[in-house]
């Protein structure tokens, strides 16, 4: 479907967004971050979700951000309890709120935080490919790591995935690793083909 | 006398960023909306002289709320876009929607408030 070449251009562009990212949840971590690509890209209409297909265990905090316009699909970011509190932590360290506040608080800058973090990304394909498309409002789910799986899986039943990646970004010095599963539709590829402005 | 700001964000998170970031600087918030038909609502009624606005809301663009705004020849409002789209078309061509500053997040509050203190 797509040549060595090309192949090259699609990873370097999915890096490209990805150190975007990473910037961005720096920021919030006060620590510096770096990108592991779990999986390059694959290129398929029925992606595969192993049970082990990620590392985090229980509970997981399933953030999901739907693509609109000319490149369509979803962005994950998965994040546990742990990581949700530290990030709350090292952002708003030495204050200290109450119950309730706090779960508050912690999800207002969750969902903050998955829509700067995906809107990197976004941003750059919509830079390279030359395309109008924009991350919309940032969703939460708490999903048990044991349908995770299915629950990814629904939406990709319902549209029209072609691009699958998956990476992790790696916090230095804070316990923060959060997952990132892009899964797009041709438009990805389409792109790719088209001589994208690699800058 | 304070100069006053609408706040148009979905996020809480940013809405109180923003808040504490310019009430700090001597702002008086008169208002915030999570959504762009409460923004547009609010910024009829008070006619702030700044709104801050988030580019994608639950009901519309923040583009087309600014667009909407600026033909309403009461409000002056000054605008400045907060959003997390850092695609060239947008933040290049902010000016043709009627928008004075396209500040791309995240960003610290002196960020802020050295735009708006500029656009003043």
């Amino acid at each position: 479907m797509i040549n060595d070449l090309q192949k090259e251009v699609a990873v370097k562009i999915i890096r490209r967004g990805l150190e975007e990212s990473a910037k961005s949840l720096a920021y919030f971590t006060k620590s510096s971050t770096k990108i592991q690509l779990s999986q390059d890209f694959t290129i398929t209409e029925n992606p595969t979700f192993k049970p082990d297909f990620i590392e985090k265990k229980g509970e997981l905090y399933l953030m999901s951000t739907e693509l609109i316009g000319d490149m369509q699909g979803i962005a994950y970011l998965i994040f546990t309890q742990d990581e949700v509190d530290s990030i709350m932590d090292r952002f708003y360290k030495g204050k200290s709120f109450d119950e309730e506040k706090y779960k508050k608080k912690s999800e207002a800058l969750i969902l903050e935080i998955t829509n700067i973090i995906t809107a990197a990304v976004v941003s750059q394909f919509a830079n390279f490919f030359d395309y109008s498309t924009y991350g919309d409002v940032p969703n939460k789910k708490i999903v048990h790591v044991d349908n995770l799986a299915d629950e990814i899986k629904s939406y990709v039943s319902k549209s029209n995935i072609l691009v699958d990646f998956r990476a992790k970004l790696i916090t230095d010095g804070v316990n923060v690793v959060p997952e990132f599963i892009w899964l797009v539709d041709e438009s990805f590829i389409n792109g790719v083909k088209k001589d994208p402005q690699i800058h | 006398m304070e100069k006053t700001v609408l706040i148009i964000d979905d996020s809480s998170f940013m809405r109180e960023f923003i808040q504490e970031a310019l009430e700090d600087a001597g702002w008086d918030v008169i208002g915030e909306a999570s959504d762009g038909n409460t923004g547009i609502e609010l910024a009829l009624e008070h006619e702030p002289d700044l709104i801050t606005l988030d580019n994608v809301l639950p009901d519309m663009l923040g583009i087309d709320i600014a667009k909407i705004l600026k033909k309403e020849e009461r409000i002056a409002s000054k605008i400045v876009m907060i959003s997390a789209l850092a695609q060239d078309e947008m933040v290049k061509d902010y000016k043709e929607f009627g928008i004075e500053y396209y500040l791309v997040k995240p960003f610290e509050p002196e960020d802020l408030n050295e735009i708006v203190d500029g656009l003043f």
